[in-house]
């Protein structure tokens, strides 16, 4: 069971990784608006993003996407 | 067809109004054109699926209101530089950055609308949404697109959207909630870690266990543990210092020190090899303290930044008049007396003041609930607030906006608002003194065994602090009131206040009032009587076209009608009527006098409501009769607010009659019209002497002292700002009818809460005797205390799911 003393400390290190992964997340608002992700997945966001990128600064005609 | 509702709003549609728009390959009613055009939009761009997604229909804040030429005439303003300096950065990738507070947001599909109709604008760089906090953050080029441009595509797609800065108080709230949420991650992260090794230990304790992997483990679990303590544990340990500096108990004082007799423990056990270590306790303690903490936290927040940003009223701009006439735009505030300014028809008066060039009508309905325009002319004196309607006004300021009339109104508020029954300080003298039962008992409980068993009295004292915190009894209520009033929010029912849920529930009168709650507080076409040789059709579209001329309350009766005729030369009279070239004929419409031109004019149909006449040619056309219209389900509502046995009362500032007309029709005996505020706020004293418990629904600047003397006050959709101050809650739907659903939600609430605090106590009651015996370890107690503040958390989240509301409610 001597593999202890090799492995708690390795987790150790792992938990101030995780602890320092947390407070980033949390610096960077990533829990500010914990409504709106849950439910990003139910809209076509993924097709606004592409838009942005193909067509960024020209003008997106109204009728476009029906 | 009365049953019909607006596909886009939900509110009913008017017999006879028909304006389709074809939505998901289905032709769908709306009620008016402002809805009609938002829906035609969001089908234009694309974006049908809003409507398969959304879960619930937008407040119907009225966009047809928004949508009005001089809204989106004002909007340009905010293309000037120097309004801009405020509010805009510069972001460091280029372009301009602005955070907007966004209104009539309700689920997440009204983010995601927004969101991609901003997004899709050319020159817009990034546009997010924030649902929580109803901020948008948009970034832009200048360039390619205009600051009002933007803002009228939100409006377009039917919200409204102001430029916003946040507040000290609100950075504060989100420094809190990261800092708790930093903290409530190291605690978890903790316990989890902790608990690994406190299985270890058990085992050990069981099967044998090398003494120095003990020791390890031990030294581990302190290295983890010393964080928690110090740095999750901190607002335990700060609040109990606190209160005991205050000499007041609060319940983080038997928590500190539970957390402390646990931790100081097991280092001295851990150092010199003593018999048991808490470390374990002591992160799970702290951790599901911490969670419990940061629920109730939300709510309060939630209802915090509400009223923050009701108090932080759009900013007001005056256009102010120098030495040679020429106007330029200045922020409301920092005009002076004696400045110059001028008011364009459809703006705000800016400040007090008198008239010095000009005349035109004056809605000062934000003041006094009349929704009739007041002529005024030279030298009348205007309230700053007011809306100027007709033509153009150049004022003179008379007092500094300090002193001015809203100001006095404000102040009026708070007056009444620190009257306001304190309920919360009952609540905190009962947990005060349970904490003072858990301290003697805990020393009870070991003073008995250091006379017994002394080397058991330690952790059994541990175990009765533990098991006793009464962390089940202290989330019973917030629990429960946060997932209320997160239910309620998506019933379009916004508290304000943290006691308002609780005050809802003791509900024993409800007091309306009339203009602006009960009834629309816009003026509809209710009857014509043609006079002449032409038919009903004929008489109401010359009328449509003339008073497509004007902005005037009843003018706007008739803006929904379709305009088919051509008039030249329109003219507005201020405070009379519009007049108008149909072919050879000239036609009035207005006051009678105004329209017959001084000539006598027939007598009225009947004295009942405002009746308009149409001439041509000084010639009687057609009577009008106009009515202020009443609120869709206000009858229901009252039906079913008397069958409860609530007692229903009316109150008017206007003395027409139509008030009793009203009372008559829903059937409410108790009325008072002609009510000055101080009238009203003293009816609302008298009823309270009588034992009442007052519920007040109300709109108008003038309500607001009323809204804030009443126990509990809701202010309606399209409320002026201060009474939404002044309310402990706001309704966001145009219909009263969730008002019904919000009383038996409220009731439901409070059913959760007796049974949480039922569970709690019949947990403590179990659990102390067994604790103080012996025969709860300090781990089993932190598990039991756990599980039994789990058990309330999930009970209160049964109020979150729709389907079971409806079964309890039953």
């Amino acid at each position: 069971m001597d593999i202890i003393y090799l492995l708690i400390p390795l987790a150790l290190v792992l938990l101030v990784v995780a602890v320092f992964a947390f407070f980033w997340a949390v610096r960077n608002d990533q829990f500010d608006d914990l409504e709106r992700e849950a439910s990003r997945i139910l809209f076509e966001d993924a097709a606004v993003k592409e838009d942005k990128k193909g067509a960024d600064k020209k003008p997106v005609p109204p009728r476009d996407h029906s | 067809m009365s049953e019909e509702t607006c596909f886009h709003c939900g509110l009913p549609v008017a017999n006879g109004d028909h304006y389709p728009v074809t939505i998901l390959e289905q032709p769908r009613s709306m009620c008016c054109p402002g809805c009609q055009s938002v829906a035609q939009t969001i089908v234009d761009i694309g974006m049908e699926s809003y409507y398969q997604h959304r879960q619930q229909c937008p407040p119907g804040s009225s966009p047809a209101t928004d949508l009005v030429p001089e809204f989106l005439e004002g909007l340009n303003s905010w293309d000037d530089q120097a309004l801009q300096e405020g509010f805009i950065h510069q972001h460091a990738e280029g372009g301009n950055e602005i955070t907007m507070l966004i209104s009539g947001i309700t689920c997440a599909a009204c983010v995601w609308l927004i969101e991609k109709h901003v997004n899709d604008l050319t020159g817009v760089v990034r546009c997010t949404v924030n649902m929580s906090s109803y901020l948008a953050i948009i970034r832009w080029d200048p360039e390619q697109i205009s600051l009002s441009a933007i803002i009228k595509a939100i409006a377009h797609v039917g919200y409204k959207a102001e430029p916003y800065t946040p507040l000290e108080q609100e950075k504060n709230i989100k420094r809190e909630n990261k800092d708790a949420l930093t903290r409530i991650g190291v605690a978890g992260l903790g316990a989890m870690q902790v608990m690994t090794y406190a299985v270890s230990l058990y085992m050990g304790a069981f099967e044998g266990i090398d003494p120095a992997h003990e020791q390890f483990l031990r030294w581990v679990s302190a290295l983890v543990t010393t964080p928690v303590f110090f740095y999750s544990g901190m607002p335990f340990l700060s609040g109990a210092l606190r209160s005991l500096r205050n000499r007041h108990l609060s319940m983080d004082v038997p928590v500190a020190l539970a957390l402390c007799f646990a931790y100081f423990s097991s280092i001295w056990s851990t150092l010199n090899q003593g018999p048991e270590v808490y470390f374990d306790s002591v992160c799970m303690f702290v951790f599901f303290l911490l969670v419990g903490r940061y629920l109730e936290m939300r709510t309060r927040h939630r209802s915090q930044s509400t009223s923050i940003r009701l108090a932080h009223s759009q900013m007001q701009t005056a256009r102010l008049l120098n030495a040679d006439g020429q106007p330029s735009l200045i922020p409301a505030e920092a005009l002076q007396p004696g400045n110059h300014v001028l008011v364009k028809a459809g703006e705000i008066i800016p400040g007090d003041g008198r008239i010095i060039e000009g005349e035109s009508s004056v809605n000062e309905a934000m003041l006094t609930g009349e929704q009739l325009p007041i002529s005024k002319r030279r030298d009348s004196l205007v309230t700053g607030g007011t809306l100027n309607v007709d033509q153009p006004l150049v004022i003179e300021i008379s007092t500094n906006p300090k002193d001015s009339t809203l100001s006095t109104l404000k102040r009026l508020l708070e007056r009444a608002e620190s009257e306001k029954p304190a309920t919360f300080v009952l609540a905190d003298t009962i947990a005060s003194r349970f904490v003072l039962a858990v301290l003697i008992t805990s020393a009870a409980v070991y003073t008995y065994w250091w006379f017994n068993a002394p080397e058991d009295a330690f952790w059994i004292m541990l175990s009765v602090l533990v098991v006793t915190c009464p962390c089940a009894l202290s989330l019973a209520t917030p629990t429960a009131i946060t997932a209320a009033t997160a239910r309620l929010s998506q019933m379009g029912f916004l508290p304000t206040r943290a006691h308002t849920i609780e005050g809802l529930r003791q509900v024993t009168d409800v007091v309306f009032d009339k203009t602006g709650t009960l009834t629309m507080g816009e003026f509809k076409l209710a009857e014509v009587i043609p006079l002449a040789d032409l038919d009903t059709n004929q008489v109401t579209a010359i009328a449509a076209v003339l008073e497509s001329a004007s902005e005037h309350p009843i003018a706007r009766a008739f803006h929904t009608l379709p305009l088919n005729r051509e008039i030249s030369n329109k003219k507005i009279v201020p405070n009379q009527g519009v007049e108008g070239t149909l072919g050879t004929q000239i036609v009035r419409i207005g006051k009678p006098q105004f329209a017959t031109d001084g000539q006598p004019h027939p007598e009225l149909p009947h004295q009942q409501g405002q009746w308009i006449l149409l001439s041509g040619n000084q010639r009687p056309l057609a009577w009008f009769r106009i009515e202020d219209q009443l609120r869709p389900d206000a009858d229901t509502l009252l039906q079913q607010l008397q069958a409860s046995g609530t007692r229903c009362h009316i109150l008017s500032g206007d003395s027409s009659g139509h008030a009793e007309e009203i009372a008559r029709q829903l059937q409410v005996s108790s009325v008072v019209s002609n009510a000055s505020p101080e009238r009203k706020l003293s009816f609302i004293r008298e009823l309270q002497q009588s034992g009442a418990y007052v519920l007040m629904l109300g709109d108008g600047l003038n309500d607001a002292p009323v809204l804030a003397g009443a126990d509990v006050s809701i202010a309606v959709a399209g409320s002026s700002d201060l009474a939404k101050l002044a309310a402990d809650g706001i309704l966001l739907s145009h219909s009263l009818r969730p008002l019904t659903d919000i009383m038996a939600l409220v009731n439901t609430t409070y059913r959760i809460i007796r049974q949480n605090l039922a569970w709690a106590i019949l947990y403590n009651l179990t659990a102390l005797p067994l604790a103080a015996a012996g025969f709860i370890p300090p781990w089993a107690s932190a598990l039991g205390m756990s599980a039994s503040s789990l058990l309330v958390v999930v009970n209160a989240l049964r109020l979150n799911s729709p389907t079971n509301l409806q079964e309890q409610a039953d």
